[in-house]
């Protein structure tokens, strides 16, 4: 039996279905945590982020249409606005978070501990870079490079349209070339900077 | 440094913490907004003015005319999806309709299992302390389902309080949810209520949160077990919800 759809899990979760919620969250907290990672360069906030996300997602969901096949975009739409201020939105999701209480044989990282932690040194380092970037400009960066995610998709999570997509990505591009310039590295180190800001393919072509 | 600098690939969480988030989600869904009423009073603030969980979700209250014992009124229903304390459950607001046709209509509609919409043989349950004032209906032939689970039966009469209860959240609902009313006349109107209804051991409650002078709108709460009506100042309309995350619509323009 095929799996619902997004947009099928989100017509149910509009009716109030805390199942089909559930799916989708199954579905896409992977790529919501993971985002939230990469823009933090914080593990655990990823974490309870991705939580807040989630619980954000769930009031909006009766005024929230569904634009695409795809919920994602629509979740790192919100995982954004959540990240512009970030402490504010733990801060409201604090009571729901200190409900979490996770038990002390809770699974931990593990063996995965200490690539977690070389990790968050990465990013830090890339977040370093790009951080003198305007925030809106991050913002394409992390979805249309980090996840991703088409123009129009970026376009579509950030409520913008797909032109100014493209001018901000262009800029933080530019931008983030300029820090490299500027910072001293050589050129291997230059590039690998590049190679690791810009590290996937975005939906559109290399803007100059 | 080379490879420090790359982008990280993507992790998972570890299996047991992704089902604790999606679990800890759950609950706090079924506690805002489905109904279920854990243990003290469930809140969900939404436009000023509006009543507790409006409609046919509402949160789980205490009692009644005539009181069989808090837990088993079907203030509350609880769809689950297993015969298992601990699994997912369905939330609804009574409307006095037996627990069992409501989840049969969760179940037949794919809300309570998203691969299914057959509907099982279903026996309802108080859940007592578990989560007062909810009735619990789980998929299951047994008619001891309730005893194995370490619940009670539900003793006669409880339909009649779930009815009674849903005509005074209604009441309410019409009277203070729909508009914004202020705090004196909500605490007038909650127990004008009460008293016509046969509720007069319940009291009326106003949070500490309040009597900001912004704060003009009443929302309501239902606490089962001190058998209260909460009032809580809400902000007036237009008066700037308090905003953490918005739209994901920011301001055009680059």
């Amino acid at each position: 039996m095929a799996s619902p759809s997004d947009a099928e899990l989100w017509e149910k979760t509009a009716s109030g279905s805390v199942a089909a919620f559930g799916a989708l969250f199954e579905r896409h907290a992977r790529a919501v945590y993971n985002y939230c990672f990469r823009r933090t360069g914080d593990w655990s906030l990823a974490e309870d982020l991705t939580s807040a996300v989630f619980l954000e997602a769930w009031k909006r969901r009766e005024r929230t249409p569904l634009v695409g096949e795809s919920l994602l975009p629509w979740f790192l739409g919100v995982a954004n606005n959540l990240l512009r201020n970030v402490r504010r939105s733990v801060r409201r999701h604090e009571k729901a978070l200190e409900r979490l209480a996770l038990p002390a044989d809770t699974p931990d990282f593990g063996d995965d501990a200490a690539g977690r932690v070389d990790d968050e040194r990465q990013m830090a380092a890339i977040l370093t870079a790009i951080r003198s970037c305007p925030r809106r400009d991050q913002e394409v960066l992390g979805l249309c490079v980090w996840e991703g995610l088409s123009y129009a998709e970026a376009a579509d999570a950030l409520g913008v349209p797909v032109g100014t997509v493209r001018s901000r990505l262009s800029r933080a591009r530019r931008r983030v070339r300029e820090l490299i310039s500027s910072s001293g590295h050589e050129d291997s180190d230059r590039a690998a900077l590049l190679r690791g800001v810009f590290a996937q393919a975005p939906g559109g072509a290399d803007e100059r | 440094m080379r490879d420090e600098l790359r982008v990280p690939t993507e992790r998972d969480l570890p299996p047991g913490r992704m089902t604790l988030r999606k679990d800890h989600l759950m609950r706090e869904i079924s506690r805002t907004e489905g109904g279920s009423h854990r243990r003290r009073i469930s809140l969900a603030v939404l436009a000023p003015s509006a009543v507790l969980l409006l409609g046919a979700t509402a949160v789980a209250a205490n009692y009644l005319i005539s009181p069989p014992p808090p837990e088993t009124v079907a203030a509350s229903v609880a769809c689950y999806q297993e015969a298992d304390l601990s699994a997912s459950a369905a939330y609804k607001g009574s409307t006095g309709e037996s627990p069992l046709d409501v989840c049969a209509k969760l179940w037949s509609s794919g809300q309570v299992d998203v691969s299914t919409t057959s509907v099982p043989p279903l026996v309802a349950c108080p859940l007592g302390a578990e989560d007062p004032g909810t009735v619990g209906v789980f998929p299951n032939s047994d008619p001891t389902i309730c005893e194995r689970l370490g619940l009670a039966r539900l003793p006669d009469g409880y339909e009649d309080a779930a009815t009674s209860f849903a005509g005074l959240r209604e009441a309410l609902n019409e009277r203070i949810g729909r508009t914004c009313v202020s705090l004196d006349e909500s605490q007038g109107i909650v127990r004008d209520e009460l008293d016509s209804r046969g509720f007069t051991d319940w009291q009326v409650a106003t949070s500490s949160e309040q009597s900001d002078q912004a704060h003009a709108c009443v929302v309501l709460g239902f606490d089962l077990q001190q058998r209260s009506v909460l009032l809580i100042s809400s902000p007036a309309p237009g008066g700037g919800q308090e905003n953490g995350a918005t739209e994901p619509s920011p301001s055009p323009g680059g």
